[in-house]
């Protein structure tokens, strides 16, 4: 492997430039030797594109999911035990882009699925206990509540409020300061 | 059932993945497809921040009881504020419960959900109100990043989301309007959350003199209106202030007070300053300023008695940037 895709990976970079020039083998114990072509094939790939900058994590854009190339989306097609195993790779030789690409591709095929599709999908065991998943619901039974039941509702008490205003605006007046003081 | 079960990403994998996410996906979905994915979304609530959301609450007449369900917020717990009225009513032989009535509490939620709160304030409001149950009469909704101050607050949480420095932020959610105070701006940038667009009005609760103003037209890039109250005490290091706030473009501003609104008996008054001159096209209106009577006479042309600052309907203070 060409030296300039080796430094893809940090850490690979970092073993390099301690080691120096040597025809000696590194030893990468965590990441099978598939997952390893599958890493080295990205890094070849994307050998001139621009090394990730610290500030990168400040950009915004970064959060997204949805801005993954062609041949990113194409060469991230894999079955999903290869895909958890590419971003473990990922992580253990720090090459953010990949461990990138691997986040964002889980975190699209996790966004509308129910807890039941994502364990299928994963093949992930169900570990919880029924009281702990009905306590779980219970949690969070607020963040489900339907849209429109609640719009309804809010609707409600903002015509209410907005009567009131009419009706009193000096009351209003002394809800807005205690509002804002409080 | 699954009978081979795919490599476990570390907790850390998960929370950026989840990071990834709507929040709402984040706790009601993903947090319930195993433990280890519940406490990695519990991981992304600390790592992000706990925000407070203040609910504040008011029975539909003064004297009814409203029986109040305190709003759940993905299981991130509340706190009842100490000024939530309630009264113990009697259920049955020996046993009373706790009715609130009027009040305010804080929920506490995830800082990403800030960007879906001032982006959809309504619908936060609204998903609150059908929470509450009927009969509100008003509801608000605010949000609070607690201080270290705040009883509440987890110090380990404070240092690793790097919170640790003394202040709060105040974000009351309202159309098109958010109230920030002190750090917010900072704390939001940190947390690498995206401008907020929609938003055109935002009131300043006392900045420190290390505020950057210039972060804060970066989060509110359509900032229209920007009010400052209240007034701190040093009347002319907020007008030291006001030129930075408005890049250094400030050269006039005209005052207007509010006589309905003045109260000798707490010792201070407001004025609305308008129409500035500044650099920034959009800012017209700078907003409330609470101005103490006693100190005009330091800082303005000319002297104005105190005994006719309820008259002044309009006044121009020129300021030297």
């Amino acid at each position: 492997v060409d030296k300039e895709v080796a430094d893809r990976s940090v850490l690979l970079k970092n073993m390099l430039e301690d080691v120096g020039e040597s025809d000696k083998p590194i030893p990468l114990p965590n990441v099978t030797g598939k997952v390893l072509k599958k890493v080295i094939t990205y890094c070849e790939h994307h050998r001139n594109d621009p090394l990730p900058q610290p500030d990168d994590d400040l950009d915004d854009t970064k959060r997204r999911s949805d801005d993954i190339d062609d041949w990113d989306a194409d060469f991230i097609k894999v079955d999903n035990d290869q895909l958890f195993e590419l971003i473990l790779a990922a992580n253990y030789m720090d090459i953010k882009p990949l461990l990138d690409l691997g986040c964002k591709t889980v975190a699209n095929m996790i966004k509308g699925k129910t807890p039941e599709q994502i364990r299928e999908m994963f093949n992930i065991e169900n570990d919880f206990t029924p009281e702990e998943e009905e306590q779980i619901r219970k949690e969070n039974e607020y963040v489900s509540l339907p849209l429109d039941d609640s719009m309804m509702l809010g609707g409600i008490a903002c015509l209410l409020y907005y009567s009131l205003c009419i009706a009193n605006q000096s009351g209003c007046q002394h809800y807005h300061r205690w509002a804002s003081e409080s | 059932m699954p009978t081979k079960s795919s490599p476990q990403l570390p907790r850390e994998l998960l929370s950026t993945i989840f990071l990834l996410l709507p929040p709402s996906h984040v706790f009601t979905s993903a947090n319930r497809v195993c433990k280890a994915w519940h406490q990695s979304a519990s991981f992304v609530l600390d790592e992000s921040g706990r925000v407070a959301l203040d609910v504040t609450i008011f029975a539909t007449k003064a004297t009814s009881l409203l029986p109040v369900w305190i709003p759940r917020f993905r299981g991130c717990g509340h706190n009842v504020n100490q000024s939530f009225q309630h009264r113990v009513c009697r259920t049955g032989p020996g046993t009373v419960a706790k009715v609130f009535t009027a009040g305010s509490v804080d929920v506490w939620i995830s800082l990403p959900f800030l960007e879906i709160a001032a982006r959809e304030p309504q619908k936060l409001e609204a998903k609150i109100g059908a929470s509450c149950g009927q009969g509100l009469e008003h509801l608000g909704v605010k949000m609070v990043l607690t201080s270290v101050n705040d009883f509440d607050y987890d110090w380990k949480c404070i240092q690793r989301t790097s919170f640790n420095a003394l202040s709060t932020f105040f974000l009351r959610v309202e159309p098109g309007s958010v109230f920030v105070r002190n750090i917010f701006i900072e704390d939001w940038t940190r947390n690498r959350l995206g401008a907020l667009p929609s938003v055109e009005h935002v009131k300043c609760w006392a900045p420190h003199p290390g505020t950057s103003f210039r972060t804060l037209f970066d989060v509110f890039p359509n900032l229209r209106s920007l009010a400052i109250d209240p007034m701190p005490p040093e009347f002319s290091s907020k007008f030291e202030l006001l030129p930075l706030l408005l890049r250094s473009g400030l050269k006039a501003l005209r005052v207007f007070n509010h006589p309905k609104r003045y109260n000798r008996s707490h010792n201070h008054n407001e004025a609305i300053l308008l129409n500035a001159v500044t650099k920034l096209p959009n800012v017209k209106h700078l907003g409330v300023l609470t101005l103490q009577p006693g100190i005009w006479d330091n800082h303005l042309d000319g002297e104005v008695p105190e005994w006719c600052l309820h008259q002044i309907t309009e006044l121009e203070i020129r300021v030297v940037p």
